[in-house]
């Protein structure tokens, strides 16, 4: 069993007042996980679950209602470099090139130095952006955006990827490479991953772990481990695991959506 | 012979064409009226040499071009800080804003009097005014800039170990520069008139005095130097303005460009 990286205890979020008249929106209710070394968990569910509000509270941006996170054993109260976020908008600096934008977190560190430039270097061509580290960022596409945000948060070698839908805005094609991209850096760097997304094949090809949410309040239904082999290709998305996992996932959404037909979908307090 | 593109999508011919056609207009009117009323162009011109030839339209120049950009400078120099603080503080905020929000409306030539009365007949008057003129519209634009900055960018420097002063130099600074920028161009537009009414009121030289002491002596086509100088000297510091942002901040102007 590897050691325990992220410890998420008795997640509640309520977005206003419950006491107060108009109330307040129940978000998430008791969420609880841990996230192993070196492990990639993919949080599934559809838009307006919660999924990013989990995410802002390991990062740091969000105080939780009740409940704690801790991170290496530690509680989370604010962002740190060791946790980095990628947005599913690339939130790159546009009036810094690809490389001043890589090497934000070593300057914000005192650590300008030969050696983060090396770093930063070594990076660039394992996110395959040499020959573009000088363009500024609207001069390159949304999958090099992308790349150009990974290399910056792992120039700082966090141990935890907080990743919030990346690929989101991304064609079919780009996303595609865009994750067997991931993949090959997870094999090499090995930092513990969460990944948010409500794409169910993103979850299945790139989960160890995926864990269903639903709607409001935001919920775990079910946890699913993904024992596909590694390194994964993407000749795995018609191997019979894989589609068996999809049918327990699309099944579990089905029943999702007759509830919300029903009108369970949202609770607010009144 | 180029072949391509109609004649009327070439911009200088275009330019050519509608100052050609301002001149034309221009000396029909000035041929129907007489020179007091309405000079020629000519006239103008004539005026414009001798003025030149005897040293006194460069020393109106000069003395009106001291003074916008002394008090501009000066002006942007405390509106940017300003604007900044009052952007990211809401303490400060709260505590400036009372003051913005009613000296921005008071146009600065309703000042022109009571700084004569403080500052005296010298040129710290009429600077005084300019930094008056300028610091609301640099202020008011930063603290714009300030409240535009992108939350994911604030977000993402967090996250990449920047503390609050490196958040501020280097997220919130940068994303206010296009502003800013805005903000001292529509300023130097602004200490133009500013500056003609104070020097018609108080002063032995620059353009505004001009244009006022030549209605004295009756000799109209030297308004119309001075018009045709404050129109010059307007559109030569905006493109030396706007040149100077092209060749030192124009990454921060890709910001626009983004979305």
């Amino acid at each position: 069993m590897p050691e325990t990286k992220i410890d998420v205890r008795g997640l509640c979020k309520i977005f206003g007042s419950l006491e107060k008249p108009g109330g307040g929106t129940e978000v998430l209710q008791d969420i609880n996980f841990a996230i192993g070394e070196g492990e990639i968990l993919c949080l599934l569910g559809p838009s307006g679950c919660g999924k990013t509000t989990v995410l802002n509270i390991i990062a740091g941006f969000q105080k939780p209602t009740q409940g704690e996170v801790r991170v290496n054993g530690k509680f989370v109260d604010r962002p740190g470099p060791d946790r980095g976020v990628i947005f599913q908008e690339h939130g790159l600096f546009p009036w810094r090139t690809a490389l001043q934008n890589i090497l934000f977190g070593p300057e914000m560190m005192g650590k300008q130095n030969e050696e983060s430039l090396a770093l930063a270097d070594q990076y660039i061509d394992l996110i395959g952006l040499r020959g573009f580290q000088n363009h500024y960022p609207h001069e390159l596409s949304g999958g090099m955006q992308q790349r150009v945000s990974i290399a910056r948060v792992l120039v700082n070698r966090p141990d935890i990827l907080l990743m919030d839908e990346p690929f989101g805005k991304l064609d079919a094609q780009t996303r595609a490479s865009m994750q067997v991209l991931l993949l090959d850096v997870w094999e090499k760097v090995r930092p513990t991953i969460l990944f948010i997304t409500h794409d169910i094949d993103e979850a299945i090809f790139l989960g160890d772990r995926i864990m269903v949410m639903s709607c409001r309040p935001g919920r775990v239904v079910k946890e699913i481990d993904v024992r596909l082999h590694r390194p994964r290709d993407y000749d795995v998305i018609t191997a019979p695991e894989y589609l068996e996992i999809k049918r327990t996932i699309l099944n579990l959404f089905k029943g999702m959506a007759q509830n919300q037909l029903a009108g369970q979908e949202c609770k607010t307090f009144a | 012979m180029m072949k391509g593109k109609p004649l009327y999508e070439n911009p200088y011919l275009v330019y050519a064409f509608s100052i050609a056609l301002f001149f034309l207009g221009w000396f029909l009117l000035a041929s129907r009226t007489t020179p007091l009323f309405f000079p020629s162009p000519l006239l103008v011109l004539r005026a414009f040499v001798d003025m030149i030839r005897d040293g006194s339209l460069w020393g109106h120049i000069q003395i009106s071009f001291f003074r916008i950009l002394g008090g501009w400078a000066i002006g942007s120099g405390l509106g940017i800080p300003l604007g900044l603080l009052m952007g990211d503080s809401r303490f400060f905020k709260n505590l400036l804003n009372p003051y913005i929000q009613f000296f921005r409306f008071i146009p600065p030539i309703s000042f022109v009097t009571l700084s004569l009365i403080w500052f005296g007949m010298g040129e710290t008057s009429k600077i005084v005014l300019i930094i008056y003129t300028t610091i609301f519209i640099v202020t008011v634009n930063t603290i714009a800039g300030v409240m535009s900055v992108n939350p994911i960018h604030e977000q993402a420097a967090r996250c990449l170990g920047a503390n609050r002063f490196k958040i501020f130099t280097r997220v919130i600074f940068p994303s206010t520069i296009p502003f800013l920028l805005t903000g001292m161009r529509l300023a130097m537009g602004n200490s133009f008139m500013t500056i003609v009414s104070a020097e018609m009121i108080a002063a032995e030289k620059g353009l505004g005095f001009l244009i006022f002491t030549s209605r004295l002596f009756m000799q109209t086509e030297r308004i119309f130097v001075g018009i045709v100088s404050l129109g010059m000297l307007g559109f030569a510091v905006d493109s030396v303005f706007r040149f100077g942002i092209q060749k030192l901040a124009r990454q921060y102007l890709f910001f626009f460009k983004e979305k």
